[in-house]
């Protein structure tokens, strides 16, 4: 089914974690999928049909911009870069802020003492 | 070009056409960076194991995706269709900003004044030199800057809770573009966003 993406409405983590990773640079597909990775511990791995997706509809929402091609300085080749917009930015922080209201309910309740380092060794 | 590689561009047919004319392409080079980075046995493995799940879960839900008879308005879908037509008048390999500009004027008479149309298309058939007459095709690359504009024009219509995509937002997403020429021609003959209302 596809989901237009609503300004106001909660990301999906796709979303969320491409606009993180395009927050203060910009990237190309294969670059936001090792820094989602690498920020997330490889635990959010995005397949290319997925990040690819997500894009277009970020696209059509005016979260990201393409910043143009040009040459990537690891592989020397010619990529597709991405890039955030206004928009884009307070989407993320809105998310966050969200997300933050979430954390401290979730903490208030007990629910992340497990996470703790210090019990984690338990 | 490696099996995988082979197999794996073989796999991106199942995409809906319009969707490979513009992701095919970063989609392998992804799919390729991603096989570079896999050291061993196992973690091809899992790489293949991922990407095959990420395969089935995307394709449907592509082919699910509106096409662009839902997305843009008659106008809209029109100046776009003429766009190409501009393009190849041109002999260009791509739609520009321009054609885009020429194609949603010559399809939607009411957005501006006669006059003001004619004027952008002096300028720029003064900067353009010689058409020549050509059959219209959709078959034809759509150019970064007219792309952006059309991604822009999605976004406009989306802030507005409009269904479509009109040749109107289209017009505004050409004037955000301000650094470019079919911008500039519509400033200097008077039209801005706020001209252009809702």
């Amino acid at each position: 089914m596809h989901r237009r993406i609503e300004p106001e409405s909660p990301l999906t983590p796709a979303v969320f974690h491409i606009l993180v990773a395009l927050t203060g640079r910009e990237l190309h597909g294969y670059g936001i999928m090792q820094e989602v990775a690498e920020r997330t511990s490889e635990k959010f791995l995005m397949g290319p049909g997925t990040l690819y997706g997500t894009l277009k509809r970020m696209l059509e929402a005016g979260l990201v911009e393409e910043a143009g091609e040009h040459s990537d300085p690891q592989s020397n080749e010619r990529r597709r870069y991405y890039r955030i917009t206004g928009k884009g930015r307070r989407a993320a922080v809105a998310e966050a802020a969200r997300l933050e209201v979430l954390v401290h309910a979730a903490r208030a309740a007990g629910l992340m003492q497990r996470l703790r380092p210090a019990q984690e060794g338990r | 070009m490696t099996i995988s590689e082979r197999l794996y561009r073989i796999l991106l047919k199942a995409y809906p056409r319009r969707y490979r004319e513009r992701y095919e392409q970063p989609m392998a080079e992804c799919f390729r960076d991603q096989l570079r980075s896999t050291s061993g046995l196992y973690e091809f493995f899992r790489l293949w194991l991922r990407t095959l799940a990420d395969h089935a879960l995307t394709v449907p839900a592509r082919h699910l995706e509106p096409g662009p008879s839902a997305m843009y308005s008659k106008g809209a879908r029109s100046g776009i269709f003429y766009a190409a037509y501009e393009a190849r008048a041109y002999r260009r390999r791509e739609v520009l900003l321009e054609d885009l500009l020429l194609g949603i004027l010559r399809e939607n008479h009411g957005l501006l004044s006669a006059e003001i149309v004619e004027g952008v298309r002096a300028d720029l058939a003064a900067a353009e030199g010689t058409r020549r007459h050509v059959p219209p095709a959709a078959d034809i690359r759509i150019g970064f800057e007219a792309r952006r504009a059309l991604e822009g024009a999605r976004a406009i219509a989306t802030a507005c809770g409009a269904a479509q995509v009109s040749a109107s937002h289209i017009l505004k997403a050409i004037l955000q573009q301000e650094d470019s020429r079919a911008a500039r021609l519509l400033r200097e003959q008077g039209i801005d966003i706020a001209l252009l209302g809702e």
